[in-house]
Protein backbone atom coordinates (compact mmCIF):
# COMPACT_ATOMS: atom_id res chain seq x y z
CA UNK A 1 0.00 0.00 0.00
CA UNK A 2 2.92 2.76 1.04
CA UNK A 3 5.21 1.21 -1.77
CA UNK A 4 1.95 2.02 -4.28
CA UNK A 5 1.65 5.28 -2.77
CA UNK A 6 4.93 6.00 -3.38
CA UNK A 7 4.71 4.82 -6.67
CA UNK A 8 1.98 6.93 -7.22
CA UNK A 9 3.59 10.39 -5.65
CA UNK A 10 6.68 10.08 -7.64
CA UNK A 11 4.29 9.17 -10.59
CA UNK A 12 2.59 12.40 -9.86
CA UNK A 13 5.42 14.71 -9.61
CA UNK A 14 7.14 13.04 -12.59
CA UNK A 15 3.63 14.27 -14.30
CA UNK A 16 3.86 17.69 -12.50
CA UNK A 17 7.54 18.34 -13.60
CA UNK A 18 6.83 17.59 -17.33
CA UNK A 19 3.83 19.71 -17.05
CA UNK A 20 5.96 22.63 -16.01
CA UNK A 21 7.34 24.15 -19.12
CA UNK A 22 11.58 24.34 -18.42
CA UNK A 23 11.78 27.65 -17.89
CA UNK A 24 12.72 30.16 -15.09
CA UNK A 25 9.12 31.54 -13.30
CA UNK A 26 7.64 34.56 -14.67
CA UNK A 27 10.75 35.26 -17.19
CA UNK A 28 9.78 34.18 -19.69
CA UNK A 29 6.00 35.92 -19.75
CA UNK A 30 7.76 39.30 -18.79
CA UNK A 31 10.12 38.88 -21.90
CA UNK A 32 7.18 37.41 -23.92
CA UNK A 33 5.19 40.63 -23.27
CA UNK A 34 8.27 43.09 -23.62
CA UNK A 35 8.71 42.06 -27.02
CA UNK A 36 5.39 42.17 -28.21
CA UNK A 37 4.87 45.78 -26.70
CA UNK A 38 8.22 46.70 -28.47
CA UNK A 39 7.16 45.46 -31.56
CA UNK A 40 3.74 46.29 -31.43
CA UNK A 41 4.59 49.77 -30.35
CA UNK A 42 7.10 49.88 -33.05
CA UNK A 43 5.23 49.11 -35.58
CA UNK A 44 1.99 51.90 -35.15
CA UNK A 45 4.79 54.75 -35.06
CA UNK A 46 5.78 53.35 -38.40
CA UNK A 47 2.39 53.50 -39.49
CA UNK A 48 1.60 57.29 -37.54
CA UNK A 49 5.16 58.38 -38.42
CA UNK A 50 5.32 61.64 -40.22
CA UNK A 51 9.22 61.60 -41.24
CA UNK A 52 10.24 58.71 -43.47
CA UNK A 53 14.06 58.28 -41.38
CA UNK A 54 12.11 58.18 -38.50
CA UNK A 55 9.33 55.22 -40.27
CA UNK A 56 12.59 53.58 -40.46
CA UNK A 57 14.01 53.95 -37.23
CA UNK A 58 10.70 52.28 -35.93
CA UNK A 59 10.75 49.80 -38.68
CA UNK A 60 14.03 49.09 -37.08
CA UNK A 61 12.55 48.24 -33.46
CA UNK A 62 9.51 46.38 -35.08
CA UNK A 63 12.19 43.89 -37.01
CA UNK A 64 13.98 43.37 -33.60
CA UNK A 65 11.07 42.94 -31.71
CA UNK A 66 9.78 40.09 -33.87
CA UNK A 67 13.16 38.38 -33.90
CA UNK A 68 13.28 38.71 -29.66
CA UNK A 69 9.29 37.17 -29.97
CA UNK A 70 10.84 34.29 -31.89
CA UNK A 71 13.67 33.67 -29.77
CA UNK A 72 10.79 33.26 -27.56
CA UNK A 73 9.38 30.43 -29.44
CA UNK A 74 12.83 28.45 -29.60
CA UNK A 75 13.71 29.67 -33.42
CA UNK A 76 17.12 30.75 -32.42
CA UNK A 77 18.75 30.18 -35.90
CA UNK A 78 15.72 32.26 -37.41
CA UNK A 79 15.89 34.99 -34.93
CA UNK A 80 19.24 35.21 -35.58
CA UNK A 81 18.53 35.34 -39.69
CA UNK A 82 16.10 38.02 -38.84
CA UNK A 83 18.58 40.28 -37.29
CA UNK A 84 21.09 40.18 -39.68
CA UNK A 85 18.96 39.50 -43.07
CA UNK A 86 16.31 41.98 -42.54
CA UNK A 87 17.72 44.35 -39.03
CA UNK A 88 21.57 43.96 -41.05
CA UNK A 89 20.41 44.48 -44.98
CA UNK A 90 17.04 45.36 -45.77
CA UNK A 91 16.63 47.88 -43.30
CA UNK A 92 20.10 49.06 -44.29
CA UNK A 93 19.08 49.18 -47.71
CA UNK A 94 15.36 50.69 -47.07
CA UNK A 95 17.44 53.84 -45.80
CA UNK A 96 19.94 54.04 -48.35
CA UNK A 97 16.89 54.15 -50.56
CA UNK A 98 15.60 56.74 -48.97
CA UNK A 99 18.60 59.20 -48.71
CA UNK A 100 19.12 58.26 -52.60
CA UNK A 101 15.42 59.87 -53.02
CA UNK A 102 14.78 62.52 -50.94
CA UNK A 103 16.91 66.13 -51.60
CA UNK A 104 16.34 67.01 -47.86
CA UNK A 105 16.02 63.79 -45.84
CA UNK A 106 13.35 65.46 -43.66
CA UNK A 107 11.21 65.76 -46.22
CA UNK A 108 7.35 65.10 -45.22
CA UNK A 109 4.69 63.35 -47.36
CA UNK A 110 1.74 63.99 -45.42
CA UNK A 111 -1.74 61.90 -45.88
CA UNK A 112 -5.00 63.45 -46.57
CA UNK A 113 -7.54 62.93 -43.87
CA UNK A 114 -9.33 60.48 -46.38
CA UNK A 115 -6.27 58.24 -46.76
CA UNK A 116 -6.37 58.24 -43.18
CA UNK A 117 -9.80 57.20 -42.49
CA UNK A 118 -9.54 54.68 -44.89
CA UNK A 119 -7.04 53.24 -43.49
CA UNK A 120 -8.36 53.21 -40.06
CA UNK A 121 -11.59 51.17 -41.50
CA UNK A 122 -9.97 48.94 -43.51
CA UNK A 123 -7.48 48.13 -40.26
CA UNK A 124 -9.96 47.69 -37.62
CA UNK A 125 -12.76 45.67 -40.36
CA UNK A 126 -9.99 43.47 -40.48
CA UNK A 127 -7.86 42.75 -37.21
CA UNK A 128 -10.67 43.52 -34.87
CA UNK A 129 -13.07 40.02 -36.33
CA UNK A 130 -9.48 38.23 -37.34
CA UNK A 131 -8.32 39.42 -33.37
CA UNK A 132 -11.86 37.79 -31.96
CA UNK A 133 -11.41 34.75 -34.11
CA UNK A 134 -8.23 33.82 -32.72
CA UNK A 135 -9.35 34.79 -29.22
CA UNK A 136 -12.28 32.44 -29.77
CA UNK A 137 -11.16 29.44 -31.66
CA UNK A 138 -9.72 26.89 -28.90
CA UNK A 139 -6.77 25.90 -30.60
CA UNK A 140 -4.84 22.41 -30.94
CA UNK A 141 -2.52 22.89 -28.12
CA UNK A 142 -2.84 26.19 -27.03
CA UNK A 143 -4.20 25.51 -23.82
CA UNK A 144 -2.13 22.94 -22.27
CA UNK A 145 1.35 23.69 -21.71
CA UNK A 146 1.96 20.16 -20.66
CA UNK A 147 2.12 19.47 -24.27
CA UNK A 148 4.83 22.49 -25.12
CA UNK A 149 6.42 21.12 -22.45
CA UNK A 150 6.75 17.81 -23.28
CA UNK A 151 7.81 18.87 -26.93
CA UNK A 152 10.65 20.67 -25.23
CA UNK A 153 11.79 17.98 -23.15
CA UNK A 154 12.02 15.83 -25.87
CA UNK A 155 13.57 18.67 -28.33
CA UNK A 156 16.19 18.67 -25.73
CA UNK A 157 16.96 15.29 -26.08
CA UNK A 158 16.73 15.44 -29.78
CA UNK A 159 19.75 16.97 -32.08
CA UNK A 160 19.63 20.46 -31.94
CA UNK A 161 16.86 22.42 -34.21
CA UNK A 162 19.40 24.10 -36.40
CA UNK A 163 20.75 20.83 -37.29
CA UNK A 164 17.38 19.54 -38.06
CA UNK A 165 16.95 22.71 -40.44
CA UNK A 166 19.95 22.03 -42.10
CA UNK A 167 19.22 18.71 -42.79
CA UNK A 168 15.79 19.59 -44.21
CA UNK A 169 17.17 22.47 -46.18
CA UNK A 170 19.06 19.80 -48.21
CA UNK A 171 16.98 16.58 -48.20
CA UNK A 172 16.21 15.85 -51.60
CA UNK A 173 13.02 14.82 -50.06
CA UNK A 174 12.50 17.76 -48.09
CA UNK A 175 13.00 21.59 -49.27
CA UNK A 176 16.24 20.93 -51.78
CA UNK A 177 14.59 22.08 -54.79
CA UNK A 178 12.69 25.21 -52.73
CA UNK A 179 16.60 25.99 -51.56
CA UNK A 180 18.09 25.67 -54.44
CA UNK A 181 15.54 28.11 -56.33
CA UNK A 182 15.97 30.63 -53.75
CA UNK A 183 19.12 31.18 -54.44
CA UNK A 184 18.56 31.20 -58.06
CA UNK A 185 15.87 33.96 -57.55
CA UNK A 186 18.32 36.04 -55.33
CA UNK A 187 20.98 35.82 -58.45
CA UNK A 188 18.30 36.73 -60.74
CA UNK A 189 17.11 39.86 -58.57
CA UNK A 190 21.14 41.03 -57.95
CA UNK A 191 21.47 41.48 -61.55
CA UNK A 192 18.22 42.76 -62.27
CA UNK A 193 18.20 44.72 -59.43
CA UNK A 194 21.81 46.25 -60.51
CA UNK A 195 19.90 46.72 -64.16
CA UNK A 196 17.10 48.52 -63.23
CA UNK A 197 18.95 50.72 -60.56
CA UNK A 198 21.66 52.36 -63.72
CA UNK A 199 20.63 55.01 -64.80
CA UNK A 200 19.37 54.95 -68.56
CA UNK A 201 20.11 58.51 -69.36
CA UNK A 202 24.02 58.02 -69.69
CA UNK A 203 24.52 56.93 -73.30
CA UNK A 204 22.22 59.53 -74.68
CA UNK A 205 24.39 62.18 -72.46
CA UNK A 206 27.53 60.42 -73.94
CA UNK A 207 26.36 60.66 -77.27
CA UNK A 208 25.43 64.33 -77.29
CA UNK A 209 28.80 65.50 -75.74
CA UNK A 210 30.03 67.73 -78.33
CA UNK A 211 26.88 69.50 -79.06
CA UNK A 212 26.40 71.44 -75.52
CA UNK A 213 28.27 72.16 -73.16
CA UNK A 214 24.89 72.76 -70.81
CA UNK A 215 23.56 69.84 -71.21
CA UNK A 216 27.16 68.00 -69.69
CA UNK A 217 27.24 70.36 -66.90
CA UNK A 218 23.66 69.15 -66.03
CA UNK A 219 24.69 65.43 -66.21
CA UNK A 220 27.92 66.08 -64.44
CA UNK A 221 25.76 67.23 -61.21
CA UNK A 222 23.72 64.00 -61.17
CA UNK A 223 26.03 61.73 -62.09
CA UNK A 224 29.16 62.92 -61.75
CA UNK A 225 31.25 59.50 -60.80
CA UNK A 226 29.84 57.22 -63.31
CA UNK A 227 30.03 60.54 -66.16
CA UNK A 228 33.69 60.61 -65.39
CA UNK A 229 33.98 57.08 -66.10
CA UNK A 230 32.46 57.25 -69.64
CA UNK A 231 33.81 59.87 -70.79
CA UNK A 232 37.54 59.15 -70.26
CA UNK A 233 39.55 59.26 -73.38
CA UNK A 234 40.09 56.67 -75.20
CA UNK A 235 43.49 54.96 -74.64
CA UNK A 236 45.60 55.30 -77.65
CA UNK A 237 46.43 52.21 -80.09
CA UNK A 238 48.95 49.85 -79.54
CA UNK A 239 50.75 50.91 -82.82
CA UNK A 240 51.31 54.50 -81.69
CA UNK A 241 52.77 53.37 -78.60
CA UNK A 242 55.24 50.97 -79.90
CA UNK A 243 58.37 52.89 -80.11
CA UNK A 244 58.09 55.22 -78.05
CA UNK A 245 60.20 55.48 -74.89
CA UNK A 246 57.16 56.09 -72.68
CA UNK A 247 55.00 53.49 -73.91
CA UNK A 248 55.95 50.46 -71.86
CA UNK A 249 55.56 52.32 -68.47
CA UNK A 250 52.41 53.51 -69.45
CA UNK A 251 51.02 50.22 -69.38
CA UNK A 252 52.15 49.52 -65.61
CA UNK A 253 50.71 52.82 -63.89
CA UNK B 1 0.38 33.30 -16.59
CA UNK B 2 1.11 31.31 -19.29
CA UNK B 3 1.42 32.34 -22.94
CA UNK B 4 -0.39 30.79 -25.22
CA UNK B 5 -0.86 30.87 -28.97
CA UNK B 6 -3.60 33.61 -29.03
CA UNK B 7 -1.22 35.74 -27.60
CA UNK B 8 1.43 35.59 -30.78
CA UNK B 9 -1.41 35.15 -32.94
CA UNK B 10 -2.74 38.63 -31.75
CA UNK B 11 0.69 40.30 -31.91
CA UNK B 12 0.68 39.19 -35.42
CA UNK B 13 -3.07 40.59 -35.99
CA UNK B 14 -1.77 43.88 -34.57
CA UNK B 15 1.39 44.16 -36.79
CA UNK B 16 -0.89 43.31 -39.93
CA UNK B 17 -3.47 46.09 -39.02
CA UNK B 18 -0.12 48.19 -38.59
CA UNK B 19 1.41 47.56 -41.80
CA UNK B 20 -1.76 48.10 -43.55
CA UNK B 21 -2.82 51.22 -42.08
CA UNK B 22 0.73 52.47 -43.14
CA UNK B 23 0.87 50.80 -47.12
CA UNK B 24 -2.70 52.99 -47.22
CA UNK B 25 -1.69 55.67 -45.63
CA UNK B 26 1.73 56.53 -46.58
CA UNK B 27 2.85 58.66 -50.10
CA UNK B 28 6.55 58.01 -50.24
CA UNK B 29 6.83 54.57 -52.02
CA UNK B 30 9.59 53.55 -49.63
CA UNK B 31 7.24 53.94 -46.45
CA UNK B 32 4.84 51.74 -48.63
CA UNK B 33 7.46 49.36 -49.03
CA UNK B 34 8.02 49.24 -45.04
CA UNK B 35 4.47 48.51 -44.24
CA UNK B 36 4.69 45.66 -46.72
CA UNK B 37 7.74 44.54 -44.69
CA UNK B 38 5.13 44.68 -41.32
CA UNK B 39 2.72 42.47 -43.24
CA UNK B 40 5.31 39.66 -44.27
CA UNK B 41 6.93 39.77 -40.67
CA UNK B 42 2.91 39.10 -39.41
CA UNK B 43 2.55 36.46 -41.58
CA UNK B 44 6.31 35.09 -40.54
CA UNK B 45 5.56 35.07 -36.78
CA UNK B 46 2.20 33.22 -37.91
CA UNK B 47 4.15 30.45 -39.24
CA UNK B 48 6.79 30.23 -36.31
CA UNK B 49 4.01 30.32 -33.49
CA UNK B 50 1.80 27.38 -35.03
CA UNK B 51 4.85 25.57 -35.83
CA UNK B 52 6.06 26.12 -31.72
CA UNK B 53 2.67 25.13 -30.28
CA UNK B 54 1.19 22.78 -32.93
CA UNK B 55 4.19 20.73 -33.69
CA UNK B 56 5.23 17.67 -31.18
CA UNK B 57 7.43 14.92 -31.11
CA UNK B 58 6.23 11.84 -32.63
CA UNK B 59 4.86 10.24 -29.88
CA UNK B 60 5.60 6.26 -30.91
CA UNK B 61 9.02 7.28 -32.56
CA UNK B 62 10.44 10.26 -30.55
CA UNK B 63 11.35 12.09 -33.66
CA UNK B 64 11.98 15.54 -33.48
CA UNK B 65 9.04 17.85 -34.21
CA UNK B 66 9.04 19.52 -38.23
CA UNK B 67 10.10 22.57 -38.32
CA UNK B 68 8.52 23.35 -41.52
CA UNK B 69 7.24 26.75 -40.27
CA UNK B 70 10.78 27.86 -39.82
CA UNK B 71 11.57 26.62 -43.23
CA UNK B 72 8.60 28.53 -44.67
CA UNK B 73 9.85 31.68 -42.26
CA UNK B 74 13.31 31.19 -43.54
CA UNK B 75 11.88 31.94 -47.51
CA UNK B 76 9.07 34.78 -46.39
CA UNK B 77 12.69 36.28 -45.47
CA UNK B 78 14.80 35.29 -48.40
CA UNK B 79 11.45 37.00 -50.52
CA UNK B 80 10.80 39.75 -48.81
CA UNK B 81 14.97 40.58 -49.16
CA UNK B 82 14.52 40.12 -52.55
CA UNK B 83 11.88 42.43 -53.02
CA UNK B 84 13.12 44.86 -51.51
CA UNK B 85 16.53 45.10 -53.59
CA UNK B 86 13.97 44.94 -56.78
CA UNK B 87 11.47 47.74 -55.19
CA UNK B 88 13.70 50.38 -54.39
CA UNK B 89 15.97 49.87 -57.51
CA UNK B 90 12.29 50.80 -59.23
CA UNK B 91 11.83 53.48 -57.06
CA UNK B 92 15.39 54.79 -57.37
CA UNK B 93 14.59 55.04 -61.55
CA UNK B 94 11.27 56.33 -60.40
CA UNK B 95 13.29 59.10 -58.93
CA UNK B 96 15.50 59.41 -61.64
CA UNK B 97 12.65 59.86 -63.90
CA UNK B 98 10.72 62.69 -61.73
CA UNK B 99 12.69 63.52 -59.08
CA UNK B 100 10.46 62.39 -56.94
CA UNK B 101 9.56 59.81 -54.77
CA UNK B 102 5.59 60.36 -54.30
CA UNK B 103 3.20 57.68 -55.38
CA UNK B 104 0.94 59.87 -56.12
CA UNK B 105 3.07 61.40 -59.28
CA UNK B 106 3.25 58.15 -60.95
CA UNK B 107 0.58 58.95 -63.17
CA UNK B 108 1.76 58.51 -66.81
CA UNK B 109 -0.11 55.59 -67.97
CA UNK B 110 -3.55 57.52 -66.75
CA UNK B 111 -6.20 57.88 -69.29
Amino acid sequence: MLHALAELSSAASTAASAALPPSFGPIPTILFYAFALITVLAAFSVALARNIVRAAVALLFALAGVSGLYFMLNAEFLAAVQLVVYVGGTLILMIFGVMLTTKTANSVYDAKRLEVIWALAVAILLAVPLAWLMLSVRWHSAGSASAIAAQQIAASTQPYPIEQLGIALLDPAAYLVPFELASVVLLAVMIGAAYLAKSRKLPTVAQSLGKSPSVLRNTRDHHGIEFAAETHPAPLPDSTLQGKPGASGRGTE
Amino acid sequence: MTITLAHYLLVSVLLLAAGIITMIVKRNAIGILMGVELILNAGALNLVAFNAFGAAAHPATGAPAPLDGQIFTLFVIVIAAAEAAVALAIFLNFYNNFSSIDVEKATNLKG
